[in-house]
């Protein structure tokens, strides 16, 4: 018997079922007709769908229902939930990955069917597991899910398994996504343990409901945040554990990448989310936290934002530049925390705010521009900016999608990158109502760094879109390119009509926000009631300042359309075309351009800490006078290759007591025994 | 802070803004060039030689380069409705203009990286290499500059506690002590901002022939005619704007608050002198100043970025 559809969370859960089964099913039909992919990602875009009116659903009603059902392991159900947050994050899930599912269909139309069978039940299980994250409310589905989210992203990284590269993003993904997840299982058991208020331990502790009662003594609360941080942070990239991000995403098909960054890093923010405010629950955090997950997500947007600007493959770039929007996304919790505990509701309502409206928006726009770069590197057959070029011309559509992106990601209005930076900005501007010179410096020091990497943003999609879109060729690739297929337009126009959504209707998205940040912080935002009031953004502090993107489009609009006839005074008749000019120099060539490279050059030398360049300038008399340059993340030789160093000196004195003599290993069992034995008796 | 329905003298108040600046922003650039010609001995080419240039570009034909994308054409008509737009929403003849509402100090800064960031693309749509280096020269300073101006903007807002610009023209002319070390500190690196953003001569000279030293003369190399008219025009009114809001920052006062006809007059006869002042002062700093060498650009926009810093945590530590 089928029960009706009375709460969002029983249509959520059937949509992970349906996906699950059409995984499944699909598969198999690929496999045998290949033809009908294109339709069954279709059937799976039409299930995201129902999924985003699932959160929508959820976020307009306000509901919090939950739901156990038989299964899990003895003594603990499955627990599932579905609050206003897991709507919203079940929102972007459905609505985002609806482009990225149609692109997929015309992406992989030219895979051998082994291939696309394999992706495709990989993209149908990832996003099951992903739901299956969102609405898990208890420790044991959520680590299951979690899992199963780790080791199907896993395998879709590994599409191209045959090359050494992937392999080597694949092992070193599972290996970060392994150890946060052993991280969070233990804060998970923190929390667990010291849950139940009374009577003994049992494995009810473990729901997350019994979890959020728990009463922990101050180290405890520290430690079960840097667990979560770190945890989650493997995920989300934070900073020191960030390494696999840069190398997964270039090695991973265009459509997983977008689900991995678009999609997937936000589960992170969810979980950490879910744990700091849901469990450990606010009464339990200190404002300190907040500082220290501030100043992290200030210095990870810097230093993510530096290094896009210096990458070369575009993939790598955006890459990195996920890296600096989870940090803003970061930096806005931290500053939520920082406010909702010193007394400041509103302030940190609006930071919380701005944190969940810049996760939708990277979830739109970084899903796009992975599309886009996906389509770059298929129509060109290249990887590196520096062989692309003009491709413009022959990709016109989808080039106008991914200048929509780099808009958005730039933060520059009327566009969504500019409503959530103007959120995370009014609120570090309440700054003044904090006491005491630590918490108003930690502030300012954020605002800093968040204007600073946003302004460094523009820089670098200006030389993602002007190298790899504009100027002339630079190799036969991208002479050749040719505009992508009918599914991957209109899966990017899906995302672009997301993003223009997002930026021109903010109130709107605002009021859905709304319901989270309230279910979370028990903080409203302020509310705009004017007849006009869906075309604002908020007014903060109480009829403070505000903003119409929507107005603010219009009015240029209206202001363009006479400056185009300005434009075309002369009539048609004079005009005409000419060689560039190039300040005279004869003969132009492709390769007089600017080269990515050179447009990172003022940057690695206006930031040279943060770099370790190594620089080979030839001297006159040298044989193979070869100009040569290579800069590294610093986090590789100052820590993982001496860890990995470490790992394998420790690895290989214990292969010294392996000697392969029997008596040898007996007398090693029968000394452990002794040993054990005399500390049973010393107890 | 709605918008009300639209009266006349709004409407009024509105086109005097958009056509003062249109208007206005050639001749202060013309007051420039005689003061600046006047400094060095030399006989000026006249208050409305700005005006000529634009008429006589907008007369000329259009030489498009071969290569280019329809990105190239539509970018100076986007590049000028944009800072014309801006000059819609910065308060100068009335402490609140009916459209003010609409964008906040903040927007406005964004306006103008908008701006930055079409003209940008629009040097790199033919890909020759001096539309490149231009293109990346301006990102350079203004990775910098976007930021400083963001962080001044913030110490002024201090006192207010809000973005909108009349509130703080409010809060800055209603009665406080009127020295401020946090917004001397402010004002001196909107100094540098400025000279930053507009291109102007210790970052840029504006009147350079030299492609190689050009930042913002390099991203128009390709461009002529009605569309490098479009351009030239947008440039004059940013910098204008950017006095503009100087002026609303850091010398507001006699700026009239209600819309009469009086008022107003009174008000745009102080604003012109203000703007004349000012004009003398650029084209002293201009006459003062040799042109930095362009690996030297980022410490002086840095040093912008740190006192605009420095500004907001004066104000911490000495005012409140």
């Amino acid at each position: 018997m089928i029960p009706p559809l009375t709460t969002p969370l029983l249509e959520s859960l059937w949509i992970l079922a349906a996906w699950a089964t059409t995984g499944l099913a699909g598969s198999w039909l690929v496999l045998r007709i290949p033809a009908l992919s294109r339709f069954l990602y279709g059937l799976l875009a039409l299930e995201s769908l129902f999924m985003a009116h699932s959160g929508f659903r959820g976020l307009a009603e306000r509901s919090d229902t939950r739901l156990v059902l038989a299964g899990g392991i003895p003594g603990l159900p499955f627990h599932f939930r579905q609050d206003p947050l897991s709507s919203f994050f079940l929102l972007l899930l459905g609505a985002a990955s609806v482009g990225t599912l149609i692109y997929t269909g015309g992406f992989m139309k030219n895979e051998p069917p082994r291939t696309n069978a394999l992706f495709f039940l990989r993209t149908a299980l990832f996003l099951s597991s992903m739901g299956g994250v969102f609405l898990a409310d208890d420790a044991y589905i959520f680590m299951l899910s979690w899992e199963l989210m780790a080791l199907v992203s896993f395998f879709m990284i590994l599409t191209e398994r045959k090359r050494e590269d992937v392999r080597r993003a694949g092992y070193l993904y599972l290996l970060m996504a392994h150890g946060g997840s052993l991280l969070i299982l233990f804060a998970f058991a923190l929390l667990a343990s010291h849950g139940s208020l009374s009577g003994p331990h049992s494995l009810e502790d473990f729901s997350f409901f019994s979890m959020s009662k728990t009463l922990l003594s101050p180290p405890l609360a520290l430690l079960v945040f840097l667990l979560a941080v770190l945890g989650f942070g493997a995920k989300a990239g934070i900073l020191p554990l960030h390494v696999w991000l840069p190398l997964a995403h270039p090695a991973a098909p265009a459509p997983a990448s977008a689900l991995l960054s678009g999609i997937m890093l936000k589960t992170a923010v969810y979980g950490l989310l879910r744990i700091l405010f849901g469990l450990e629950g606010l009464p339990q955090l200190h404002a300190s936290f907040g500082i220290g997950l501030l100043l992290a997500g200030g210095v990870m947007a810097l230093f993510g934002i530096l290094y896009a600007l210096l990458q070369s493959n575009p993939k790598s770039l955006l890459a990195y530049s996920s890296i600096e929007n989870i940090g803003i996304i970061l930096l806005g919790i931290g500053l939520s925390i920082l406010y909702l505990k010193t007394g400041h509701p509103a302030a940190g309502a609006v930071a919380l705010s701005g944190a969940l409206y810049h996760a939708m928006n990277h979830a739109f726009f970084k899903s796009l521009l992975f599309l886009g770069a996906g389509t770059m590197v298929h129509a060109t057959g290249e990887t590196d900016l520096n062989r692309m070029g003009g491709l413009l011309h022959k990709m016109p559509l989808s080039g106008l999608f991914v200048l929509v992106g780099v808009f958005s990601i730039s933060g520059l209005p009327p566009t969504n990158g500019f409503v959530s930076e103007w959120l995370l900005l009014q609120a570090t501007l309440q700054a003044p109502s904090l006491s005491g010179t630590i918490l108003r410096s930690a502030v300012l020091f954020g605002a800093a760094l968040l204007v600073l990497s946003s302004a460094l943003a523009a820089m670098g999609f200006l030389k993602f879109f002007g190298i790899g879109y504009l100027g002339q060729p630079r190799s036969e690739g991208a002479r050749d390119a040719h505009e992508c297929s009918l599914p991957e337009r209109i899966g990017m126009g899906w995302l672009t009509l997301g993003t223009l959504f997002l930026g021109f209707f903010p109130a709107f998205v605002l009021s859905g926000i709304r319901g989270a940040v309230f279910s979370l912080s028990g903080a409203d935002l302020p509310s705009f009631s004017h007849e006009f009031g869906w075309t604002w953004l908020l007014p903060f502090p109480p009829h403070g300042p505000s903003t119409s993107p929507i107005f603010l489009a219009g009015l240029l609009l209206l202001l363009a359309l006479p400056v185009f006839w300005l434009a075309r005074l002369p009539g048609r008749g004079r005009r005409r075309s000419a060689p560039a000019w190039g300040c005279g120099y004869p003969g132009p060539t492709e390769r007089s351009q600017a080269s990515a490279e050179s447009f990172a050059q003022p940057i690695r030398h206006f930031f040279p800490v943060f770099f370790s360049m190594k620089r080979h300038i030839p001297t006159p008399d040298d044989p193979d006078p070869v100009f040569s340059l290579a800069v590294e993340d610093p986090h590789w030789p100052l820590l993982y290759r001496p860890l990995f160093r470490l790992f394998s000196l420790v690895a290989e004195s214990a292969e010294k007591v392996r000697t392969g003599r029997i008596s040898v290993y007996l007398v090693y069992s029968f000394a452990t025994l002794l040993f054990l034995l005399s500390v049973l008796r010393w107890r | 802070m709605a918008i009300t329905s639209p009266s006349p003298a709004m409407v009024a108040v509105e086109a005097f803004q958009l056509l003062f600046v249109l208007l206005f922003a050639p001749l202060l650039y013309g007051w420039i060039g005689i003061v600046r010609a006047f400094l060095s001995n030399r006989t000026p080419a006249g208050l409305l030689q700005p005006w000529r240039n634009l008429l006589r570009l907008f007369r000329k034909e259009t030489v498009l380069p071969e290569g280019h994308s329809i990105l190239f054409i539509l970018v100076p008509p986007v590049f000028f409705s944009v800072i014309a737009g801006a000059s819609l929403l910065v308060p100068f003849l009335l402490v609140s203009p009916p459209l003010a509402p609409v964008a906040d100090a903040v927007t406005l800064v964004g306006l103008f990286s908008l701006a930055r960031m079409t003209m940008a693309l629009g040097a790199m749509d033919v890909g020759t290499p001096f539309g490149d280096m231009g293109a990346r020269r301006e990102m350079m300073v203004a990775f910098l500059t976007e930021p400083a101006t963001l962080m001044i903007l913030f110490t002024v807002s201090l006192w207010s506690g809000s973005t909108s610009v009349p509130s703080i023209i409010r809060s800055l002319t209603d009665g406080h002590d009127p020295f401020h070390p946090s917004l001397l500190i402010a004002a001196l690196a909107f100094i540098l901002v400025f000279l930053g953003e507009n291109a102007r001569l210790p970052i840029d000279n504006p009147a350079t022939h030299l492609e190689l030293t050009m930042i913002h003369e390099a991203m128009l190399l390709e461009y002529s005619g009605p569309l490098l008219a479009l351009m030239e025009w947008g440039s004059m009114q940013k910098l204008l704007l950017y006095l503009l809001i100087g002026i609303d920052f850091f010398a507001p006062s006699g700026m009239p608050e209600d819309p009469t006809l009086l008022s107003v007059l009174a008000g745009s006869g102080i604003l012109a002198g203000k703007l004349l002042l000012l004009g003398s002062g650029i084209a002293l700093i201009e006459s003062l100043f040799a042109k930095l060498r362009i690996f030297r650009v980022p410490e002086f926009t840095a040093l912008a970025y740190l006192l605009s810093t420095l500004g907001f945590l004066l104000h911490f530590v000495l005012e409140v």
